[in-house]
């Protein structure tokens, strides 16, 4: 072998070295003296066929010449241009001018033959026939003159005379048809899989809406119909949509075309959804704005584990929200962006920073105005903690109305919706633009009916019809045909019940609003009870608004998922709420590949949710109970440690020493994990509090120095009893 | 409990990276006459379904070799054939004989998919999950941060998942291997391994450590017990093999049909523009021209085996179990820069068991990661991938980075060489993407990306060894 290598190796430093000869292969000689050989003559006999078949398939010469200029006339003699301009070829050079193929024809372009090119022009579809084939007409480069021709209907009376034979012929050819139809249908459906997944109506809603503002001035932007999607956000959306369109043109111009319906290009594709992503930075922003700012953690108990840390579990229930991923990245929606504006407004209302909170609330109402829905809140709040002020005893001061205040936060209000809607109310267009932002005529439900009280409303419409049907009392004939769920446009009126004005609706809303707000303007306190007006706001408008979309509910989850870390209860709730309401927004999302992926997304947020939320607010392991959603903490006995119920003062300054268990049980150099009598999962450094056994007095640490009581959980007990403790004993 | 939850999002959330990179393009796509390994993999199903057994391998008037033929081992058509029943129960059209060559319908890709996510989550991760579950010496949040690595590595995700491959189902056999030669099952081990080796010829690049660890092994015990365990070994290797290969020892032409087909010399030094040894040197020498092909065998071979030598012997020596997972690393680098036909995605093969190192040398494992990813970027790009392997690269990067913190390495220089080479690769990406090659050299940037690549395992290779030297 290391002969064989060796060689190898010097026939390959040779030969570098040398230039190399191509080999030729010949080929095996044939052998002239064998009479039966005639391989040799096998060349000469294919020319001659070849020279056959061009005799047999010569056409008629063309009757016309397509006829170019090549070359410059420049530095010609005088006939040649001459001869040049007769031929009408002098203004541009591949500029086709058509002539008769005739004999005087063709001695005049033999003189310039040199300096023109000629195609002789074919009809492969035939000789238009009818006048308005003309505008249809294309003559391409190599002469080919193509007619689109004008298609008539076929002679119908003409087929049926054909005879029975050519009617099964017929027959046939339509299963051929069929099939083929379906081909190409499954390679339509093919491609629209191929590409990255599926893109909803929204898509095109925002990329007309793109052209729109891009290639029509202003006073047509809510004027504008060709496509059934009209601009119906207000203006700073549109703006917002302007200057988006800037950048779109350097991605593909062609998408900015207003008539250019339901275009999507890769480069489209790629464009609208890198514009969510970025404008979604927004969002990580106020994000991150709200952790750093408005929840108090206690630095010394920061631990970095998203599983733990209570700000960082907001944070990943925030930003990696299974709704927003669902509506804004597969759907298709600049909801990141928006939510990141409104987080900002309820940023700056928590850091005490009102007027810039109703500046950021009004600057959203004017992107979206789907946030009207939680106006009322942000309306009660900022009248009640802005222009008035709170007694010791938490009472409203009726003398402390500051008319300064109001009039600062009217302005801020007033100069954003001047600057937004003040173009349109000078051009007269304001009618105009608010009937496109409140469309009344699109009918009480969506075309996906919201999971909310019209929904069972109408439900119970069509089993009453259809019940009177059975029983006779209704008569098949009066019930109108109308689907209630398809479609953009629909209304629909009930047959049983009475149908439902836009008026109903609105007044259901503002009483269903009503405690929320009296509860707000009676007791607010802090912005945590804000969020939750916000929240109960949201949900009304939920629940009895007018034509809702299901992707509404975001706006009660969002606000919610800001309290998880405070009050158990919220935590609760906000299970319950973002689970069943992520899995409302299922028939978004229906093509089969994202269906899978739905599912998945969703299992992984609830898990996610009901862990970390179980972590932050502790709660017993038990196999068969889910974190936080047992009716009773019962004191289960199972844990072999003692425990105690120990009844607190209200306000005790002691409820949260604020120190990881952990670092207790470090402080008293006791090793849990020795010890098999404590839990290991109460362990996993959630937050313990000291709660002392004989809790009359307020210091900590001395009743922590008792022997006989640890504390090593901190549970509330029942939440009507927010301070009863549950405290192990080790023994 | 809690360990079990975490692990089941980490399940899930592989899952979910894997079926988005699915729903992007496979390599073939719109391609004819010959499309792809998609249509290679459906082609297959369509053969072992129709066919019987025997015939699989030949090439006669039902079969033509040339389209797509056969050429991995048993396993592989086995597992064609129970994947081409279940095709055959959902729509016949998928798989019949001839006539369904080039077939593109979303129903049938949707399918397909499905296949590869099964069988992943049959062989790949119960695999993954094993082999860091019985390392007793890891927290546990080390453990599922182990687990999450060998799931999220996005190399195998985007070529089994993206361009469409099955190389879950011998990696995952590999693996499983590795894990029963840590609980000292080396029987079963060996068992593993023989599957793995039967549905992928390519885990011979893995059979050397094996070989020479379970050799050293009963060396180690010595005496009678040491060659008793020899022979079981020698005895259970033989009976697996004839297990896979009952079918095709009918007669001797059958099973040398097979074994044509498994290695095909005739096909070249390498395919398209490889990062290793080879490819890399054509830049300066072409051997392709010099060198006759039986030659240029017998030179990678000779190379291959030299180089092969160190790690095999140490480890012969010591039979370590983290020697022997360095040796699997070592053996398969070795294998992949100096070896005759190599593919692009052989370099799995050394990037997966680098993923059970991740928790002791962090910063190496993502940089091997990120970089075998790289290597691949001109073919995932050809497959409309491009997309879904820098987002699976940047997830991959982001967790590693999150949660072992390489950057904390105190070598200030070799922080900043990683640094700069993560940096380097991003550049090259863009610049290969955006800017158009030069017409003299169309191939420019692809060279350029396996001429780095090469550096960068070559310096690997050099690395791991030093490692297996050093434990």
């Amino acid at each position: 072998m290391a002969a064989a290598l060796r060689t190898e190796f010097t026939s390959l430093l040779s030969q570098s070295f040398r230039i190399r000869v191509l080999s030729v292969r010949w080929k095996k000689r044939p052998k002239w003296r064998d009479p039966d050989d005639v391989s040799w003559a096998l060349p000469l006999l294919e020319r001659q066929q070849k020279l056959q078949e061009q005799e047999h398939s010569k056409q008629p010469p063309a009757m016309l010449h397509m006829v170019v200029r090549v070359r410059s006339t420049k530095g010609r003699p005088y006939w040649e241009k001459d001869t040049i301009k007769s031929l009408g070829l002098e203004d541009k050079m591949f500029s086709p001018v058509v002539h008769k193929n005739t004999p005087e024809m063709n001695k005049v372009l033999e003189s310039v033959k040199h300096l023109v090119r000629i195609t002789p022009v074919s009809f492969p579809h035939g000789l238009p026939s009818d006048e308005s084939d003309f505008h249809h007409c294309v003559l391409h480069q190599d002469g080919r003159l193509t007619v689109k021709k004008k298609l008539v209907p076929a002679d119908v009376s003409a087929a049926e005379a054909e005879g029975s034979e050519e009617k099964s012929v017929w027959e046939m050819d339509k299963e051929t048809l069929d099939v083929a139809s379906r081909k190409v249908l499954e390679g339509l459906r093919l491609s629209q899989e191929y590409f990255p997944a599926n893109r909803s109506t929204d898509f095109e809603v925002h990329r007309n809406w793109l052209a729109i503002t891009h290639s029509l001035p202003i006073q047509q932007w809510y004027q504008e119909k060709t496509s059934e999607w009209t601009l119906d956000y207000p203006p700073l959306f549109a703006w917002f949509e302007f200057y988006l369109s800037q950048i779109a043109r350097y991605f593909d111009p062609q998408m900015l075309i207003v008539t250019n319906l339901n275009y999507a290009s890769d480069a489209t594709i790629l464009f609208q959804r890198l514009s969510v992503i970025v404008t979604d930075f927004l969002y990580i922003f106020a994000v991150r704005e709200f952790v750093t700012k408005c929840l108090k953690v206690k630095k010394k108990e920061e631990v970095e584990d998203i599983f733990v840390n209570p700000a960082l579990v907001t944070a990943v229930l925030l930003i990696a929200n299974f709704g927003l991923i669902i509506v804004d990245h597969i759907h298709f929606q600049y909801n990141g962006f928006l939510s990141g504006l409104f987080l900002l407004s309820i940023v700056r209302i928590y850091e005490g920073r009102n007027l810039e909170g109703a500046f950021w609330f009004s600057v959203l109402l004017n992107f979206k105005h789907i946030y009207l829905y939680i106006a009322p809140a942000y309306f009660i709040y900022l009248l009640r903690c802005h222009c008035f002020t709170t007694s010791a005893d938490g009472r409203i001061v009726w003398k402390s109305f500051s008319v300064r205040r109001l009039i600062s936060l009217a302005f801020v209000v007033l100069v954003v919706f001047a600057v937004s809607f003040g173009p349109f109310i000078y051009m007269g267009q304001l009618h105009q633009v608010l009937s496109r932002l409140f469309p009344f005529k699109r009918g009480l439900c969506h075309a996906y009916w919201a999971p909310n009280f019209w929904a069972l409303y109408n439900a119970a419409d069509k089993a009453a019809t259809i019940v009177g049907i059975r029983l006779k009392l209704l008569s098949p004939e009066v019930v109108p045909q109308a689907v209630m769920t398809g479609g953009m446009v629909q209304e629909y009126s009930h047959t049983v019940l009475p149908s439902v004005p836009p008026l109903a609706t609105l007044v259901a809303t503002g009483l269903a609003m009503l405690p929320a707000l009296v509860h707000l303007w009676l007791n607010p306190k802090g912005p945590q009870s804000f969020v939750r007006g916000i929240v109960l706001c949201a949900f009304s408008a939920f629940l009895f608004g007018w034509h809702v979309h299901e992707k509404a509910v975001l706006l009660i989850i969002l606000p919610m998922a800001l309290l998880v870390s405070g009050k158990r209860r919220d935590a609760q709730i906000f299970l319950i709420l973002s689970t069943v309401g992520y899995y409302s927004l299922f028939p978004l999302i229906f093509t089969p590949f994202e269906n899978l992926t739905k599912v998945m997304l969703l299992v992984m947020s609830s898990i996610y949710t009901f862990l970390s939320l179980g972590n932050i607010h502790g709660y017993q392991r038990n196999f068969l109970q889910l974190p936080l959603l047992s009716t009773v903490e019962s004191i289960n006995k199972q844990h072999s440690c003692e425990c105690e119920v120990v009844n607190l003062p209200q306000n005790g300054r002691h409820q949260r020493a604020g120190k990881t268990f952990a670092a207790l049980l470090e402080q008293h150099k006791y090793n849990p994990w020795h010890d098999k009598n404590v839990q290991e999962e109460r362990l996993s450094g959630n937050e313990a509090s000291v709660v002392p056994c004989n809790c009359s007095n307020n210091s900590c640490t001395k009743t922590f120095h008792d022997k006989d009581l640890v504390l090593v959980g901190w549970l509330v007990l029942s939440e009507s009893q927010p301070d009863s403790y549950l405290i192990f004993k080790i023994s | 409990m809690t360990f079990y939850t975490k692990l089941c999002l980490v399940l899930l959330g592989a899952a979910a990276v894997r079926w988005t990179i699915a729903k992007h393009g496979y390599s073939g796509y719109n391609k004819p006459p010959m499309y792809g390994d998609f249509e290679a993999q459906r082609h297959w199903m369509e053969i072992a379904v129709n066919l019987p057994a025997s015939e699989w391998y030949k090439n006669s008037t039902q079969n033509d070799l040339l389209y797509w033929g056969l050429d991995y081992p048993p396993l592989t058509a086995y597992h064609s054939y129970i994947c081409g029943l279940i095709a055959k129960w959902f729509n016949p059209d998928w798989v019949a004989l001839n006539t369904s060559r080039g077939l593109q319908t979303a129903e049938h890709k949707l399918f397909m998919r499905y296949t590869v996510l099964v069988s992943d989550m049959l062989v790949y991760i119960p695999a993954a999950i094993l082999c860091f579950l019985a390392q007793g010496r890891y927290s546990d949040s080390d453990k599922l941060k182990g687990i999450a690595v060998l799931l999220l590595q996005p190399g195998l995700a985007l070529i089994d998942h993206g361009h469409f491959q099955y190389n879950s189902v011998s990696l995952g056999f590999t693996l499983l291997a590795a894990w029963a030669m840590g609980m000292d099952w080396d029987l079963p081990g060996a068992v593993l391994f023989c599957l793995a080796l039967n549905y992928k010829q390519m885990e011979l690049y893995h059979a050397m450590p094996f070989f020479c660890y379970l050799l050293g092994s009963c060396y180690e015990l010595g005496g009678g017990k040491g060659s008793m365990k020899l022979m079981m070994l020698a005895m259970i290797v033989l009976i697996s093999f004839g297990t896979c290969w009952l079918p095709f020892l009918q007669n001797v032409e059958t099973a040398k049909s097979v074994l044509v087909r498994l290695f095909p010399f005739s096909r070249g030094l390498y395919e398209d523009k490889v990062a290793n040894f080879w490819c890399s040197l054509s830049v300066v020498l072409k051997l392709k021209q010099m060198l006759s092909v039986d030659n240029i065998v017998l030179l990678c071979l000779c190379t291959t085996l030299a180089m092969l030598l160190p790690s095999s012997l140490q480890l012969l020596r010591k039979p370590t179990i983290h020697g022997f997972k360095l040796a699997l690393i070592n053996a398969a680098l070795v294998f992949f820069l100096f070896s005759f036909q190599v593919h692009e995605k052989s370099i799995l093969i050394a990037v997966i068991p680098a993923c059970l190192l991740v928790i002791e040398d962090p910063l190496a494992v993502s940089w091997f990661i990120t970089i075998s990813t790289f290597s691949m970027l001109p073919l995932l790009v050809k497959d409309g991938l491009l997309i879904p392997s820098a987002a699976a690269s940047v997830i991959c990067l982001v967790f590693v980075h999150t949660s072992f913190h390489p950057l904390q390495e105190k070598n200030v220089f070799l922080r900043l060489c990683y640094v700069g080479s993560l940096l380097g690769t991003a550049v090259l990406s863009v610049i290969s993407q955006v800017l158009k090659p030069p017409e003299k050299l169309p191939d420019l940037y692809s060279l350029m990306i396996t001429t780095y690549s090469f550096i960068h395992f070559a310096a690997f290779t050099v690395y791991f060894h030093y490692l297996q030297f050093v434990s």
